[in-house]
């Protein structure tokens, strides 16, 4: 089964848990006698399930969620170079990748992912659902401790989720416990908890919902709702984004910010530590530019890197050693132009169907992307093959700017970054239809995309990388109205409707026909000005063993191991 | 980074282009016509537009074609545009960073530098703070800074070339024009104040000509390799236009395609060569093979 | 007070002016760039209400006079502000980052000073002969490369097709090697010449045509008296160099991904993150301006030819 249909099948899977309690309890559990799930029968093997192998390898513990592994050995130290110049381990604030995809080494949540990223149970033993799907009762399992010797409790992670949510934290996944009681007024600040978040004793965690939420436990899967240890994080204060304290199978052993080098150690805590992590150490190196990173594993100095330089990309393909060390995978990381609505050109919705047709698309895959025009990556739910995209047909694109009377049209393209050949072949696309278009190199502070762009030009480069495989983000954070990130005032009452509606929508085919229609909105509409995903590449060493990746988490060093020491 | 020079005595028009007749500056003058040619009929060389990316530019995996496939007789870039184009066509840019800024800082240079000189006193202590100040920030650093703020246009890159490259050039005039006066035994008039100004410019100015000849030369290489540095980061003159810096940038991690790497630097390297060959033959016009002055 | 007294003070008093224009300089620059810092403090989703409330607290709302003063106030006690994109003092960040460029600069003057005085010294020994030749010709070629171009062929040349040196970054000592390389070589190549000049005079000159007289050995002549005389003016060149060294070689840091002040200063400019970027250009100019006195202090004490 290819990527995408892997994740697809996941992502349906997710999607019936809501009401179809035996399914759910089926995706969810542990397969095996390991776990009962209290107050309900588990139908065992009489349907099939996506991982009634077991979320473990062969032979291996079956209560430890997340991808396959089995028959490591132990030692060793990896090395991932990352290319980011700064970054933070304080969970809801960490934004880069070195922290993002090394979060889940130093700390855990409620849930994990599983091998087709489906949640599984972690530091939650057992769940218990409501009929009506509103209440969540979890147990936490017995022994897990944090990296300082204190045992986790049902409080902590109340603690921890309202930090992550709260109004203070400013994080981008403040919204995502939405439906959760009380948390409407918790971030208005009219109260100080979300009532709904209930820790009845030090091993039961308590969610009340205010309405059906099918994304739920995959929101407690990411990183931000990782539980943390209050005492730590008070004492450490801002410190703590360098002392991350969590109950994850690795600890920090190190930090120098001046090398930019980070070190994690096994845990000996680690409530499954007599079977992983297998490498003893991981080191993560950050500030690393693409290329360096590239030439360092490919003589192997360096384990892991998940940037590629495109320009390499070929060469790595021709060399059969290299090759086989080389995977690009389809990420869940869009890329498009948001265009401003609000002024001309853009007003005009053929114009900005016009330059849709003028962009030549396919030609952008050699500069890192999968460029198939979609809104959705492909496996997200919603995602629907036979979408309308737009082809490239610049004499369309001609005569619709005829008719929308725009001639002589000429504008700034911001860049960010060093790399302006995509914005480069886009600009050679526009010139061919009369478009003008100016390059402008511009440095940017994430806090002032939204701010400044829309005031000085017409079109700008989005990207955004899904933190939850779930098109509700995509939804709640960049389409609806008055979404955060949806800086060009983009507004859709059917959309924002079909949003709404498909968050509690429990059939799953009905819930993936709602975000397609939205889709063939926003491709109708043309708001952007599409390009597809980016490709994310990855390259290991000849040592790395049991690499496995998926788009959300990425990074499972716990799992991987050397050979040759 | 250059030692102060010695001005050269004025001779006859004759005498000097025959001490101008040596193998150095000949090689000089040839690679600085050559570029200069290139700048202004580009055409000539090549009739591809270094700016279109071209369907047939990359292989089939996306990669840039070598020198001598098809047409192209440099292969192409990264993102498939006629090389040799972008390459010819780049001598455009380098030229004019090579002239105007230059021009324009010399100028000011000499204004700040002759006025310091002449009008000494309170004037000649700010006017040499004011420079040093300028002097001891890091150019480069502040010059990004700037670009980044003002923008990316042509206009902003020349002016943020002279504001941090006329400042070396002013301190040697200034001393220069201190040794001019004592030298022509103007001190007295100078001092007096009638017809100061008059003084200087019949006086001392034609003095410092050579010198400026000189600076002149050697900045133009100092420009060119400035502007190249900056494009390399990204602030220097815009894509798609072709500049050897940004050539530089777009080749940076290129190791498989070493011709894209390597050409622009030894295309910068020649000018840059060229123009201080033609500087040291300037200098040395008329001296005697012995006394011969390396820059 | 004696003369030399007087003029070591009057350079003190200049640099001291000097230095204040230079903040000044760098505090209206934060005023140039439209960048709202409170802005950054608050985040995307501030309200006006929050914005005003951070303003009022970092006293953005104040006259410029007194945002001026307290600017001056902040940089004499080497408080150089917050970073923004790393949430950390910029004393802290410059504090890390500094060593590394010192590291570099000394490198690459040590190459400047090994290569450059010996084939400089040898070159005008041998005036108008071969070594001579290929000297000025070669140092002339050096002179006109672009630093970061020679940056990027020695890594590819000898840390990618052969792998004698590693591929940028801090791992070993040997890393050093091609970065400090790279960024003395042009000084070396400056150095070689002027030392070759200077030199050359020298050799010339009737001290020597004494020395020979008396019978001294060449090789004596030219290892102690050559060198102390002609290295006046390139002892100047270094500490000029040292300074823009110490300034950062942005360029040099940025290809080999040396974590210097340099390569801090382009990461800030990158990431809009104003206070690092004006913390690395206040200590860059610091070096330049000390090591300029230096260097002037130097050519007073060396150069028998400068007068006060």
């Amino acid at each position: 089964m290819d990527e995408a249909s892997k994740t697809a099948s996941a992502w349906a899977a997710i999607n019936t848990y809501a009401l179809d309690r035996r399914r759910f309890l089926q995706v969810v559990g542990i397969a095996g006698a390991a776990a009962t799930l209290a107050g309900c029968t588990q139908s065992g093997g009489s349907a099939p399930s996506p991982t009634s192998t077991g979320a473990a390898g062969s032979g291996a513990n079956p209560a430890i969620p997340g991808p396959p592994w089995a028959g490591g050995v132990r030692g060793g130290r990896g090395v991932v170079l990352w290319e980011d110049p700064t970054i933070t381990y304080d969970p809801p604030k960490a934004y880069g990748q070195a922290d993002y995809y090394g979060l889940q080494n130093v700390y855990r949540g409620l849930t994990f992912y599983g091998p087709e990223a489906e949640p599984q149970l972690d530091v939650a033993e057992s769940l218990d659902l409501a009929e009506d799907g509103l209440t969540y009762t979890f147990k936490l399992r017995e022994g897990v401790k944090f990296h300082n010797g204190r045992a986790v409790t049902a409080g902590d992670f109340k603690w921890t989720f309202e930090r992550s949510t709260s109004k203070k934290m400013e994080s981008w996944v403040q919204g995502f416990l939405g439906s959760v009681q009380g948390h409407k007024e918790f971030v208005a600040g009219t109260a100080d908890e979300i009532t709904g978040i209930v820790a009845e004793d030090d091993r039961t965690l308590v969610l009340k919902l205010t309405q059906p939420d099918v994304t739920i436990l995959g929101v407690l899967g990411i990183p931000p709702f990782y539980v943390l240890p209050k005492e730590e994080v008070e004492r450490l204060g801002d410190k703590f984004a360098e002392n991350p304290v969590g109950c994850g199978p690795y600890k920090l052993k190190s930090w120098d910010s001046g090398q930019s080098v980070l070190v994690f150690e096994r845990n000996p805590d680690y409530i499954w530590v007599d079977d992983l992590p297998y490498l003893d150490e991981v080191e993560y190196r950050w500030n690393v530019g693409a290329d360096i990173a590239y030439l360092q594993v490919s003589k192997n100095e360096a384990d892991a890197t998940y940037a590629v330089p495109p320009s390499a990309r070929p060469r790595i393909k021709q060399n059969a050693a290299q090759a086989a060390r080389y995977k690009e995978w389809s990420s869940f990381t869009l890329s498009y132009w948001q265009l401003d609505l609000s002024k001309p050109p853009f007003d005009d919705v053929r114009v900005r169907q016009a330059v849709n047709h003028a962009f030549d698309r396919q030609k952008a895959a050699i500069f890192g992307y999968v460029p198939d025009g979609h809104f959705y990556p492909a496996g997200l739910l919603g995602y629907d093959q036979a979408a309308p995209v737009f082809g490239f047909d610049p004499a369309k694109a001609r005569t619709l700017l005829q008719e929308a009377g725009a001639t002589n049209l000429s504008m700034t393209l911001p860049v960010f970054g060093e790399d302006t050949s995509l914005a480069q072949l886009l600009q050679q696309n526009l010139k061919d239809v009369g478009i003008t278009v100016e390059l402008k190199s511009v440095s940017v502070n994430p806090y002032e995309i939204g701010m400044e762009l829309p005031n000085q030009y017409r079109l700008w480069p989005m990207g955004w990388g899904m933190g939850l495989p779930d098109p509700s983000e995509l939804v709640s954070s960049l389409v609806g109205t008055g979404a955060p990130s949806n800086f060009q005032k983009y507004s859709n009452k059917r959309i924002d409707e079909l949003g709404a509606a498909a968050i509690g929508e429990a059939d799953r085919d009905k819930r993936a026909g709602m975000y397609a229609e939205i889709e063939r909105i926003l491709l109708e509409e043309a708001p952007y000005l599409f390009l597809g995903v980016d490709s994310a590449p990855t390259f290991i060493s000849e040592q790395l063993q049991n690499f496995y990746y998926e788009p959300i988490l990425r990074t499972y060093w716990d799992r991987y191991w050397k050979t040759g020491g | 980074m250059a030692p102060a020079a010695a001005s050269t005595r004025r001779r006859g028009g004759l005498q000097v282009l025959r001490g101008l007749a040596r193998p150095d500056f000949i090689v000089g003058a040839l690679l600085v016509a050559f570029w200069a040619f290139c700048a202004l009929f580009p055409t000539v060389l090549t009739s591809a537009d270094p700016t279109r990316i071209r369907d047939d530019g990359l292989t089939l995996l996306g990669e840039p074609l070598p020198p001598g496939t098809s047409s192209f007789l440099l292969g192409t870039d990264s993102l498939g545009r006629d090389f040799f184009a972008r390459v010819v066509h780049g001598a455009r840019v380098a030229m004019i960073i090579a002239i105007v800024p230059n021009a324009l800082a010399l100028a000011f240079a000499t204004l700040v530098g002759v006025v310091a000189g002449v009008m000494r006193g309170k004037v000649e202590f700010v006017l040499m703070r004011v420079t040093e100040a300028i002097m001891v920030l890091p150019g480069f650093m502040i010059a990004m800074a700037v670009i980044s703020t003002l923008g990316t246009s042509t206009t902003v890159l020349i002016l943020t070339l002279v504001a941090f490259s006329w400042t070396y050039t002013a301190r040697v005039i200034y001393g220069e024009t201190l040794r001019l006066r004592e030298m022509l035994f103007v001190e007295a008039a100078l001092s007096v104040g009638a017809g100061r100004w008059r003084i200087a410019a019949t006086h001392i100015v034609p003095h410092l000509k050579p010198l400026l000849v000189v600076y002149f030369t050697m900045n133009a290489a100092f420009m060119v390799l400035l502007e190249a540095g900056l494009g390399f980061l990204g602030f220097g003159v815009q894509p798609p236009t072709p500049s050897w810096g940004l050539m530089l940038a777009e080749a940076r991690d290129q190791f498989f395609y070493p011709w894209l790497i390597l050409v622009p630097g030894l295309c910068l390297a020649s000018l840059s060569v060229g123009f201080y060959l033609v500087g040291q033959g300037i200098q040395n016009a008329g001296r005697p093979a012995e006394k011969a002055v390396v820059l | 007070m004696s003369p030399r007294i007087r003029y070591v003070l009057s350079r003190i008093v200049g640099l001291l002016l000097t230095l204040f224009a230079v903040f000044t300089l760098t505090f209206l620059l934060t005023f140039a760039v439209p960048q709202d810092p409170a802005r950054s403090v608050v985040g995307p989703k501030g309200t006006a209400a929050q914005l005003e409330q951070v303003r009022e607290e970092l006293g953005l709302n104040d006259p410029i006079l007194i945002q001026y003063g307290r600017y001056l106030g902040n940089v004499a006690t080497a408080d150089l502000g917050y970073s923004y994109a790393q949430r950390r003092p910029v004393v802290q960040i410059i504090g890390e980052r500094l060593p590394y460029t010192v590291v570099l600069a000394a490198g690459a003057i040590a190459f400047q000073i090994g290569v450059g005085i010996p084939v400089g010294l040898v070159a005008a020994a041998r005036a108008g002969r071969t070594f001579d030749r290929v000297s000025l010709a070669g140092s002339l070629l050096v002179i006109s490369l672009p630093g970061f171009w020679v940056g990027l062929v020695l890594l590819f040349l000898l840390a990618y097709t052969w792998p004698i040196f590693p591929l940028g970054g801090t791992g070993s000592p040997a890393a050093l090697v091609l970065p400090a390389v790279t960024l003395g070589l042009a000084g070396a190549a400056w150095t070689s010449r002027v030392m070759r000049t200077e030199a050359y005079e020298f050799l010339r000159s009737d001290v020597v045509r004494g020395l020979r007289a008396k019978g001294m050995s060449p090789r004596r002549i030219l290892l102690q008296h050559t060198v102390r005389a002609a290295s006046g003016p390139v002892l100047t060149m270094l500490a000029i160099d040292l300074g823009y060294f110490l300034g950062g070689a942005v360029l040099i840091e940025s290809v080999f991904s040396w974590p210097g002040i340099g390569l801090t200063s382009f990461q800030a400019l990158r990431q809009n993150d104003i206070p690092l970027l004006m913390g690395c250009v206040i200590v860059g100019s610091v070096f330049i301006l000390a090591l300029n006195l230096f260097a002037d202090l130097i050519r007073m004490k060396v150069d028998p030819r400068v007068s006060i």
